[in-house]
């Protein structure tokens, strides 16, 4: 059996035809990509581990992606990449030399290479800029301590002298205002 | 649970501030709630954002293909302006070593020629010179007092010559 571009595999072996194309996983990749992997830094809070494990995601797209329907696509890249991020950190937990082999596909003919993608956007950045700057006083310096500095919501409340659940209020409050001026659902 | 409690929840998760067993529930959730994937998309580009926005100059990690050329041409700038400056310097050290020394290298070649720049030497306002040299080599009444310029001239050929003895009255 051969699929459509009828390319075969370098064992001989014609790929079956249910499977994606290469170019047709490039394309969701560059549809889906960003999303992905800014998806899989929130899980894996590292963004070297985050681009390893995206990867490993599209390569599963291409082995199985025949399997999803295509208007449930994106849902079914975030259950694998998530799946994808369990599986490296548990690696990761085992010992590094473990962590070495995860990026190896073994059991793929074909091998994507795909391009990085920016997490970060500059009009993004120049955009919350201005945001942050209308942000009232006591959310802005909340926002600034936690993203900026890194301190945790504890830290902030200690050294402010005031209860956590005010520095929890003042941060959801800063985060509201600036998902609807940045665009709900951006 | 809301779409605010569910961005609240997910930025938290991204944050890690969630205890442990909230964690660990939020994250069973994950693996069949697509929705849920979303809201943590969104916090995690939200913070990512918001601290590029936070940091006093960004600097946005941009593909090999937005590379553009002032970038290239700013540095090309910068070699050619710091090998002219350097240029510039080894010129005007040459031209300050060869200002300071117009009589070594003629007296080491030819002592008559020595001779002649030293009266150059001397006869360019160097009287006072001639003279305080008069007045440190003057013994007492009576010695001959000798010009600076002769002086100069006779410790170059000696210079040249250990062999020939100058006497000096």
């Amino acid at each position: 059996m051969a699929n459509d571009d009828g390319d075969p595999t370098p064992s001989g072996q014609p790929i079956p035809p249910e499977r994606l194309s290469s170019e047709a996983v490039r394309a969701l990749y560059a549809q889906h990509g960003r999303d992905v992997l800014t998806f899989l830094a929130g899980v894996l809070r590292n963004q070297d581990s985050a681009a390893d494990v995206c990867q490993a995601t599209f390569q599963r797209l291409l082995e199985s992606g025949h399997t999803a329907k295509s208007e449930t696509i994106r849902g079914w890249l975030f259950k694998v990449a998530f799946h994808e991020a369990m599986e490296y950190r548990r690696k990761g937990a085992r010992g590094d030399k473990v962590l070495q082999d995860y990026g190896s596909t073994s059991n793929s003919e074909v091998t994507l290479d795909l391009p990085l993608q920016s997490l970060v956007r500059a009009e993004e950045v120049a955009r919350l800029r201005e945001l942050l700057a209308e942000l009232p006083a006591d959310q802005r310096h909340v926002v600034q301590q936690r993203i900026h500095e890194g301190k945790t919501f504890v830290m902030i409340a200690d050294e402010l002298k005031v209860p956590l659940g005010t520095v929890l209020t003042r941060m959801r409050l800063a985060v509201e205002k600036l998902r609807a001026w940045f665009g709900r659902d951006k | 649970m809301s779409i605010d409690e569910q961005n609240w929840l997910a930025l938290r998760y991204v944050l890690d501030e969630l205890p442990d067993a909230e964690r660990d529930s939020f994250e069973q959730r994950l693996v069949d709630d697509p929705s849920l994937c979303e809201a943590v998309m969104k916090a995690s580009r939200l913070v990512l954002t918001s601290r590029a926005a936070l940091q006093p100059e960004v600097s946005l990690a941009a593909p090999a293909a937005d590379r553009t050329g002032p970038s290239r041409r700013s540095s090309w700038l910068a070699i050619c302006a710091a090998s002219i400056s350097a240029a510039v310097m080894a010129l005007f050290a040459l031209q300050i070593s060869l200002s300071t020394r117009p009589s070594t290298s003629v007296a080491h070649h030819d002592p008559a020629a020595a001779e002649l720049v030293s009266l150059w030497h001397s006869g360019s306002g160097d009287d006072s010179e001639a003279d305080d040299a008069d007045g440190d080599l003057a013994d007492g009444p009576g010695d001959v007092s000798v010009p600076g310029w002769m002086l100069a001239a006779v410790s170059l050929e000696s210079a040249n010559d250990p062999g020939d003895k100058v006497q000096e009255n």
